[in-house]
């Protein structure tokens, strides 16, 4: 069982936008997605853009959506922000060595007698 | 067994792999024959047995039976990779040094990549002296200098160089997969998708490809990077960990899911969020423990021991929710509620809109229209200004006759609170014309002029009130005003038809004013200009005449005879399309009754003969439904149903017999209407459905005695029960109440038997009165106790006074309350 699952995705995600964004923001993002999706030619995507734009477009829906909406058991974000580091770590070569050895042990060998041509 | 016998069996072993047969019986042959070639044969056995081995990582066992092939051959040894990779497996590195020392260079370059692929990964990582024994002339010492200065450039940042050196290695090499790796790595961090992608053109079966699955994963995050950890060994799991710098509580986090990993359901979830709750943010571990109690309730205690335990408000809101997700609402409802007091008690002017959108939302559950208008006006409280309340209110006080009054005095709200809005106005419009206040239906359509200048329904308001005015002027002989009524309703510039109208109203007047002879030439050629048919010119002049109460016959007499006249499609179009017009003043109806008996001949005569559409069937059937004009629609819908015998039809048919009074209708077609109904869940006809349902809910409203039958079949008892026993407690509880009470409370029974399961219903009802228990087991005696308390529960729903109390229904069906429930 994979630990990717994949979710529904909230009115924020669907226009990448945080939860804080306000009406101009919400309505901007909206546009642009609109103007990637149009109705004519992705129907289907564009109606999801729409119902996520129509949920929290402004301060009134926002509360209704925020409201009527289940707290987000989202699994992926808890493993995602568990396995948060402090910033992006780089490969010495010291540890690029590490990881060659690493590579190799007795399935390696077994891969190479599988491969090789009888 | 004769040699010939034996080598054919010993061919068969062979060639099925059974090689342990296969070598007894070669060795038994080539002891009997001393023949050189079962010689070879048992070597050739003993190489496949040792292959089959290696390839099933038995190293030790290959290597013995290649012991065995080399005695039965000679050199040059088939295979010799192999017996090399099974000693590299086995580290028996005397009898390795040895082998390779054997190796030529072009069996090392040509003849065994990937050994010699292996080979150059082991002198760079855990077995550098194997270099020395290799055959110093080969391609692969070569390219194995190059690589090594390309690490030790990479080692020594020394970029360009070591991209030279990478340059080098030819596409063949054994070292190709290395150089992919070491141009991946230059690509980290900074472009790490460059560098998956480059990752991913190593293919699986390369020696390579386990240091290209570490490296993408040391360059995946969150749950891809789990994902690619649970597939590694413990040992290079640790190494990736340890190299993304994760710290151990991180590591012990990533352990515990990947060993949880198969059955990763709710409540490990729920524990290792809060076994390693220190690794999120308070607040959002938190939140997520509370999502997920939703569905693993289980986890209140913990939850309560570590966070703090929610206000009311949010425990309530999101059991509501989890209920809904259940399609429970009648349980979400209690605890919506006890949100709506929850945000009363904190008083926070903030909360008065939270409280509106719950009392909206729980209206839209409600199984009766009254309770749900009822929460929306409530709402108002909260939030006066939302408009789609009040659309929402106009529109269910405007469904039932007996709310009239409460319609109309939402209306004046709605007007005063927003007098702009088309949507309203609109409204205002048709219950202006509804009470033939034409007056303020003009006011109103001129306001949404003023605002949509092209909106085409208040422009058809204006006109057709003009029109109206105009009528009454000539009726009242107010002739020098006839002209500028007129002359205003064709600056509305409405189009060729509705010009067309006031051409033929121009006439009328000249007949009544000018001369019968110069108004009939007018009209005349009035029509003429129209191009209407004989039909439809027959309507319209007779309906114009009839508003303006002048003696149409005369007027007739001008167009030609209608009677035999079959109308086309198009034409019969129109005429539904002028039933629609004249229709709209519903006080003309006898008018327009009139004015149809003309034309009923030809179209009568029309439905009968053309090939008309269902869809035009359909149409005309509606407009004559609008109209009440029943004969015609007994008529239409019985040539309907001769052409298609479907459920719409026989409605059609049963509606207009009753002249469209359910309770009034035969119970031959009520019968038949049962069967369509069923129909009309086998053809997934909502439409037909529609239709039917609330006729036989009006039908069986004013026949309770039914109603009761149909209500024990929808709980699924039988009918065949003794009658007299299944009547007499409904008949003691019940039999004071009028009929039209026990109508009102069988049809909200329905409702309840369709919204709520039988045991929730004797819970709900019986509520503690006495045991369940003692309520089933009177109920498998009396099945009727149901309908009872369903009926029960709908006095209540619908609060009506009906002086029986659940006490009295368990006597009536004989249920001992002598024990109650001490709850």
């Amino acid at each position: 069982m994979p630990f990717l699952i994949p979710i529904m995705k909230s009115p924020y995600q669907i226009l990448n936008i945080n939860s804080g964004a306000n009406d101009a923001e919400i309505k901007h993002a909206y546009l642009q997605h609109v103007k990637q999706n149009p109705p004519d030619h992705e129907p289907e995507q564009f109606q999801i853009i729409h119902s996520a734009y129509s949920a929290i477009k402004d301060q009134k829906s926002r509360l209704a959506h925020e409201l009527f909406s289940l707290p987000d058991a989202n699994f992926n974000q808890v493993i995602e922000q568990a396995l948060k580091t402090e910033h992006k770590v780089s490969l010495t070569p010291a540890n690029f060595n590490l990881l060659l050895n690493a590579a190799v042990d007795e399935s390696t060998v077994q891969n190479a007698i599988a491969t090789t041509k009888k | 067994m004769t040699i010939n016998t034996s080598e054919q069996q010993a061919q068969s072993q062979l060639g099925s792999g059974h090689y342990k047969e296969a070598i007894r019986l070669y060795k038994k042959l080539w002891a009997e024959t001393d023949d050189k070639k079962y010689q070879q044969q048992l070597a050739f056995c003993y190489l496949q047995r040792a292959l089959s081995f290696a390839s099933r990582g038995m190293a030790k066992e290959a290597l013995v039976l290649w012991g065995n092939y080399t005695q039965y051959t000679e050199p040059p040894y088939a295979a010799y990779d192999h017996y090399i990779l099974c000693l590299i497996l086995t580290k028996e590195q005397n009898k390795l040094q040895t082998a390779l020392n054997e190796l030529s260079a072009e069996q090392l370059d040509k003849q065994y990549p990937e050994l010699s692929s292996l080979l150059g990964l082991l002198i760079l990582t855990e077995q550098p002296e194997l270099q020395q024994y290799l055959p110093q002339s080969s391609v692969l010492i070569t390219q194995l200098e190059i690589i090594k200065t390309a690490l030790q450039h990479y080692q020594d940042n020394k970029r360009d160089e070591l991209n030279n050196d990478l340059k080098s290695i030819p596409y063949r090499s054994a070292f190709k997969d290395l150089r992919t790796l070491l141009n991946a790595v230059q690509l980290i961090p900074e472009e790490t998708s460059q560098a998956q992608k480059l990752l991913t053109k190593i293919p699986d079966n390369s020696i390579y490809s386990q240091a290209a699955n570490l490296l993408l994963s040391f360059t995946l995050e969150g749950q891809e990077l789990l994902d690619k950890l649970a597939t590694l060994s413990n040992k290079q799991r640790k190494l990736i960990t340890k190299l993304k710098g994760f710290n151990k509580e991180q590591i012990q986090f990533i352990d515990y899911l990947i060993q949880h990993k198969d059955r990763l359901n709710d409540k490990i979830k729920f524990n290792v969020a809060i076994k390693y709750q220190s690794l999120w943010d308070s607040d959002f571990i938190q939140q997520f423990c509370q999502a997920l109690l939703a569905h693993y309730p289980a986890g209140r205690r913990d939850f309560n021991k570590y966070f703090t335990r929610p206000g009311v408000f949010e425990e309530n809101r999101i059991k509501a929710l989890v209920y809904e997700s259940k399609d429970n609402t009648y349980a979400a409802e209690e605890h919506w509620l006890n949100c709506i007091d929850a945000l009363k008690a904190e008083e926070n002017p903030d909360n008065h809109l939270k409280i509106a959108f719950i009392q909206r939302h729980i209206a839209k559950q409600q199984p009766s229209s009254e309770e749900s208008t009822q929460l929306i006006i409530d709402s108002l409280e909260y939030d006066p200004e939302d408009l789609s309340s009040y659309k929402q209110i106009l529109h269910d006080l405007s469904q039932y006759d007996e709310d009239i009054k409460e319609y109309k005095s939402w209306l004046k709200k709605a007007l005063e609170k927003f007098p702009d809005n088309i949507d309203i106005l609109t409204q205002a419009i048709n219950t202006a014309m509804d009470n033939k206040a034409n007056k303020k239906a003009c006011q109103f359509a001129l306001k949404i002029l003023k605002q949509d200048p092209l909106n085409t329904f208040a422009k058809d308001v204006l006109f057709t009130s003009h029109l109206a005015h105009a009528r009454v002027l000539i009726t009242s002989k107010k002739y020098h005003l006839v002209d500028n009524e007129i002359n205003q309703a064709e600056a509305l510039k409405l189009g060729k038809h509705y010009l067309s109208q006031t051409q033929l109203l121009r006439g009328i007047l000249c007949f009544v004013s000018e001369g019968k002879e110069k108004g009939l030439k007018y009209i005349a050629e009035a029509l003429n200009h129209q191009h209407l048919d004989p039909v439809n010119a027959y309507f319209q002049v007779a309906m114009e005449a009839l508003l303006a109460n002048l003696p149409y016959t005369s007027i007739l007499k001008v167009l030609i005879p209608v009677k035999g006249y079959l109308l086309s499609e198009q034409e019969l179009k129109r005429v539904i399309q002028q039933l629609e017009y004249y229709g709209k003043d519903k006080s003309i109806e006898p008018l327009l009754h009139k004015a149809l008996d003309k034309i009923k001949p030809a179209l009568k005569i029309s439905l009968a003969e053309q090939s008309y559409t269902e869809d035009l069937f359909l149409s005309l059937t509606e407009a004559l439904d609008k109209h009440n004009a029943f004969q015609l629609l007994r008529y239409c819908s019985k040539q309907a149903l001769d052409r298609w015998n479907k459920p719409i039809w026989h409605y059609y048919q049963a509606y207009s017999n009753c002249n469209g009074e359910p309770e009034s209708c035969n119970y031959n077609f009520i019968l038949r209407l049962e069967k369509a109904q069923q129909q009309t869940s086998e053809d997934k006809d909502k439409r037909a459905s529609l239709l039917i349902k609330p006729f036989l809910d009006d039908y069986y409203y004013a026949h309770p005695q039914r109603s009761m039958d149909f209500l024990d079949k929808l709980f699924g008892f039988a009918e065949e029960e003794d009658e007299e026993y299944l009547f007499d407690p409904m008949e003691s509880l019940f039999g004071h109440l009028s009929e039209s009470v026990v109508g009102k409370m069988g049809r909200q029974a329905e409702t309840i038997a369709k919204n709520t399961s039988p045991e929730r219903l004797l819970k709900d009802v019986v509520n503690g009165a006495v045991s369940i228990e003692k309520v089933m087991s009177a109920l498998m005696r009396n099945p009727n106790l149901l309908t009872a308390l369903a009926f029960l529960k709908a006095a209540d729903n619908l609060n009506i006074d009906i002086n029986i109390n659940i006490s009295d229904v368990l006597d009536a069906f004989n249920v001992n309350q002598s024990n109650k429930c001490p709850f």
